[in-house]
Order: C-alpha cells, then sequence, then structure tokens
C-alpha cells in the first residue's frame, strides 16, 4: 500500500493539512506540539478508526472547532486505488465513508490499509501488563482477519452481558443458575473461537519474530514468543489443541470458578484474561531483559507484525515511526531504517530533530522531508 | 432555547426523542407541520390519538393489531402447526413482504439482555410456550446479534423436553444487520435454509 495524498481538517492544532508523499520514507521534524505526530495520527484514524494513542476522540477535534475530518487516498500493491474519509463531530459514531461503501462502521475498514505503529508507547509489550500485551494481539489480529474482529466484539458483547448478570445476582443476593448458564455457554463458545485464533496466531507469529530478531541483535540471542490461554493445565501441549478439547477445558475453568464468580459478581475466567510470554535467552524479557534488549524486542515485534500481516493480507503494510529514533542507539535505528527499505514500505517518521536520521540514509533511498511548526506543514522538496 | 414559540420548542423536543430523529431534523418537521393547512395537521394529530387507542397486542402472537385474534392468526389459509419466532413486529413485516411463508408468527417484543435488565419474564417466552398445541414445527428468525443468540439457544432448550421441531434460519443474513434491514431475497433463502437448533 502507498499514500498519495492526505487531508486534515480540524484534527489536534492543525486547521486544513494537504500532504502529498513520496513512496519512501517520509519525514516530518518539528518541535514537540508541533503537530507532527498529528500526521500519523491522521493516517491511524484512517487505518484503525481511532488513534495509536490512547485519546478520547473528542479530545482530538481542535480547539473551538465542531468536528474533524480525514481523508485519504492510496494505492495497493497491484495499484488498485483506496480512498477513505473519517468524519467524526463529537457525538455519536464516526462517519466513515470510502470507496467500498458508505456509511460504514469500524469493521468494514480495519485492515483494509494494513499499517504498523512503532513509538515508544508500545514497550509496554515487553514490559507492561497482560492487559498491553493482548491489546497488541487484539490489534493485530483484528487486521489480519475479519473473522477474529467480529468474534472479538461479540465475545466482549457477551461478557458485558455476562458481568451484568453476574453483578446483579451478587446485589440481589439472588442467583439464578439457568439464566446465567445460557450466558456461559455463549462465552465458551466464541471464547473457545477467539483462543483457537490466537493458538494459530502465535505459531505463525513466531517465526517471523525469530527472524526479525536475529537481524536486530545479529543473531547472538534466542527469543521466543508464546501465547498463555488463562488457566489451561501447565503441562497441556497448546499446538495441538483442538476446538473441541479447548471447549472441555474452558467449561472445567468455567466450573471452578463458578462459586466465586458469584461471589464476586464478575467473570473470572475467558481469553480476556490471557498473556503471552516474551523470553531472551530463556528468561522472561520482562523480568530479565536489558533496556537495549527491549528496544530489540519491540522494533522485532512491530516488524514481525509488518511481515506477519504482508503475509496474510498480500499487501506491503504501511509503516508510522513515531519519535522512535531518539530512543534508539545508531546502531538500532540504522537497522530499522534498512528494516522498511528492504521491505519496500512506505513509511512516516516523525522527529525533533532531523540531523538523527540524515547521516543514517542508505545511498540512493527514496525520502522526502517535511517540516512541521504550530499546526502547519512545510514541504521541503518544492 | 432560541425559538420564538413555546409550542415550537415543545414539538421540536418531542420530535427528537423519535428513534433516528436529531435536533436537525426534529426543527424541519416542525416548520414543515406549520406550513401545513390546519385540516392536515388536525387529520395527523387525530390519527395519532386513533393509532394509540385501536392498535393493541394479538393475544395470540403479540404482534400488532386492531383485531383479537390478528388477522393472520384467524386466517383460515394460513398453516397454523408451524409458528416463525420474532423479535419485533417490524421483522413480521419483513417476513411477510417476501410471500414464503405461511405459518403464524410469535412476536417476543425484545431478547434477552440484562444490561437493560431484560430477563425471561420480560419478554414473551411464556406465552409462546403456552400455545404450542397442534404446533409441529418452530422456527427462530431472531437478529444474529448476541443476545439473539442466546435467547435462540434458551427458546431451544425450553421446547427440548416437548419434542417439537426447532429451527432457526440460516446464518445468510450478514452479522450485525437486523432483520428488519436485510432484503426480501436473503430473508426468503434464510427461511428456506433453516436448520435444526
Ligand atoms: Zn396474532
Amino acid at each position: 500500500m502507498k499514500i498519495k495524498k492526505l487531508y486534515i481538517e480540524n484534527l489536534r492544532n492543525h486547521t486544513t493539512t494537504n500532504l502529498e508523499f513520496g513512496d519512501g520514507l517520509n519525514i516530518f521534524y518539528g518541535l514537540n506540539g508541533s503537530g507532527k505526530t498529528t500526521i500519523i495520527e491522521a493516517i491511524a484514524i484512517t487505518s484503525f478508526t481511532k488513534s495509536f494513542l490512547p485519546v478520547q476522540d473528542s479530545s482530538l477535534i481542535k480547539f473551538n472547532e465542531e468536528s474533524y475530518k480525514i481523508s485519504l487516498e492510496a494505492k495497493n500493491d497491484y495499484e488498485i486505488p483506496y480512498k477513505i474519509s473519517v468524519n467524526y463531530t463529537g457525538k455519536s459514531k464516526k462517519e466513515i465513508n470510502s470507496n467500498i461503501g458508505s456509511n460504514l462502521s469500524p469493521k468494514d475498514v480495519i485492515g483494509e490499509m494494513p499499517t504498523i505503529v512503532l513509538s515508544p508507547d508500545f514497550k509496554s509489550i515487553t514490559f507492561g501488563a497482560p492487559q498491553d500485551r493482548r491489546d497488541f494481539l487484539d490489534r493485530l489480529l483484528s487486521q489480519s482477519s475479519k473473522v477474529y474482529l467480529e468474534d472479538l466484539m461479540h465475545y466482549r458483547r457477551i461478557l458485558k452481558q455476562r458481568n451484568s448478570l453476574l453483578y446483579q445476582a451478587k446485589i440481589d443476593y439472588h442467583f439464578d443458575k439457568s439464566s446465567v448458564e445460557h450466558w456461559s455457554n455463549i462465552l465458551i463458545t466464541k471464547g473457545a473461537e477467539i483462543i483457537l485464533r490466537r493458538l494459530k496466531f502465535a505459531s505463525e507469529f513466531t517465526p517471523f519474530f525469530d527472524e526479525v530478531y536475529k537481524f536486530v541483535s545479529n543473531g547472538s540471542e534466542k527469543v521466543t514468543i508464546n501465547y498463555m490461554p488463562y488457566g489451561f493445565p501447565e503441562n497441556q501441549e497448546l499446538k495441538n489443541l483442538d476446538k473441541d478439547r479447548i471447549l472441555e477445558i474452558l467449561s472445567e475453568i468455567s466450573q471452578k470458578n463458578s462459586k466465586d464468580e458469584f461471589r464476586r459478581g464478575i467473570t473470572l475466567f475467558g481469553p480476556q484474561k490471557d498473556d503471552i510470554k516474551i523470553t531472551v535467552n530463556g528468561g522472561l524479557a520482562k523480568e530479565t531483559a536489558s533496556q537495549g534488549q527491549h528496544k530489540s524486542l519491540l522494533i522485532a515485534i512491530k516488524f514481525a507484525e509488518f511481515n506477519f500481516l504482508r503475509n496474510k493480507k498480500n499487501e506491503t503494510p504501511i509503516a508510522l515511526l513515531d519519535d522512535i529514533f531518539s530512543e534508539l542507539d545508531k546502531e538500532r535505528s540504522e537497522k530499522v531504517i534498512k528494516l522498511v527499505n528492504m521491505n519496500y514500505a512506505q513509511t512516516f517518521i516523525t522527529l525533533t530533530d532531523i540531523s538523527h536520521i540524515i547521516d543514517l540514509l542508505p545511498e540512493g533511498i527514496n525520502y522526502r522531508i517535511f517540516e512541521v511548526s504550530g499546526g502547519k506543514v512545510i514541504d521541503k522538496n518544492l | 432555547m432560541l425559538y420564538t414559540s413555546e409550542s415550537i420548542e415543545r414539538i421540536v423536543d418531542l420530535f427528537s426523542t423519535l428513534p433516528t430523529i436529531g435536533r436537525k431534523t426534529a426543527q424541519r418537521l416542525t416548520f414543515h407541520l406549520l406550513r401545513q393547512s390546519t385540516e392536515f395537521v388536525d387529520s395527523f394529530a387525530y390519527a395519532l390519538v386513533e393509532l394509540k387507542k385501536n392498535v393493541k397486542y394479538c393475544s395470540s402472537c403479540f404482534n400488532y393489531t386492531e383485531t383479537d385474534p390478528c388477522p393472520i392468526c384467524s386466517s383460515t389459509k394460513r398453516n397454523k402447526t408451524i409458528i416463525c419466532v420474532v423479535e419485533e413486529p417490524n421483522d413480521v413485516f419483513a417476513i411477510e413482504k417476501t410471500s414464503e411463508f405461511h405459518g403464524l408468527y410469535h412476536v417476543l417484543h425484545g431478547v434477552l439482555n440484562p444490561l437493560e435488565g431484560i430477563t425471561q419474564n420480560d419478554i414473551k417466552i411464556r406465552e409462546l410456550l403456552q400455545r404450542l398445541e397442534d404446533v409441529e414445527e418452530i422456527i427462530l428468525a431472531l437478529n444474529p446479534s448476541v443476545e439473539g443468540e442466546v435467547t435462540t439457544q434458551f427458546i431451544a432448550k425450553s421446547l427440548k423436553p416437548l419434542e417439537i421441531k426447532t429451527t432457526r434460519i440460516a446464518r445468510g443474513i450478514p452479522i450485525g444487520s437486523d432483520l428488519e434491514f436485510a432484503d426480501e431475497a436473503t430473508i426468503s433463502r434464510a427461511i428456506e435454509g433453516r436448520s435444526v437448533v
């Protein structure tokens, strides 16, 4: 995928911004608060229908304005045009239109323009809480499979319904077993679908992860990434689980927890509690990895994500690198540039100091530079 | 607000309580009504009052009707051994338009929804179980939401001891889209392709 044009209206400090991009690196530099991250945020919104940063959509609307608007024109690897616009008025839902249809919902567009984001905010994947790793997993799988995205949305809804039933039972001090049972059954059925897809994902993702990590670390260390479905017996061989066995295990965990669930008024099992275990040289990354290893891990995860998505979607993803080069040493920075360059990824880079990158660019690489200040962008190539 | 008349304000407020009507549309409708003749507005208001006065639930299928039982339940041309269970009266209308189904209906008026406090006692499930004499097949045609799914499972389980053939409509209808909005061809195919629950 290559983005050709981007139009931004009233997003953060941008009033109207019209941009045309090159197919290689697009580098945006400017001070903090200049509005450079807003540009890749706008791209992320057209790709995921929300920002990659944890913000409320209403706070993205420019001060004193009523709505923001983003529209984007791209071409896929087969030169077929893709156009999308996202309009948000601060009320109800975003209005999403594209050349695949009008008045679309997020699930219609997520995955249409595969995108990876490498930002210091995602460091939490390797040393944060299980929730950070689940978010990573869900975002990636949602981009690669509409069925997963749909299952996930249904699962979350079922979980919410079941939790409200359990909570009500707790405060009423009355437990109607039969009415909870139907929600348990559907939670287990949908939960098993999600676990099955996550298992399949883990086995497919590992070789990509291994390969990129070797490249980033010059091949000296051994890494693994393992999916850990919550509550599954330790001795269970996960690779060979089929759906029937997963259903069986989930039912067992469900029964074991049912008394506690009633007492606490909340669901205590299921894939919303899963985790991923990442190890370096046999040690749990969260506990034993050095600062440098965490950085290499994040790069490896993100470019494994890139390769995984390209493989699934038959389409070259877009790479968004937000403020990453100030965090990386020269060697790792060069590796990142090499990774995007050898994968022919159209890449959007933000940084405060342009000198951080200029010396790292290999000869003959296709790049464009933009200066951003006060929500205005100057194309330095004109 | 900004209006120069309290009556306008009141009607705009009322219109905007209706589903899919925002404040802007409510204003447009109000000003449209003001431009109409007094006769039109009178008959419009009268029709609204009559609507609420005359339309009731059918005591058998719980669809809206002015006669009890409703025209479908009292028709001699319908196959009384088969009942199609739907969420809302709208769904009866959608299925009737296809002319593919000749049995009777049962309108639940909702689905199980703990978040909104709707339990099996708040929808017409008990009433369904009470009208099963001479019935040979129940078709469950609920929307493909998770709530529709759970309600389908719930009813199927309640019917199991009675040994009545229970089917559900095929999942040809895109998930997330309501029966009300599905096109006729899709609904027809879904009814033909129903499967045993
Ligand atoms: Zn009737």
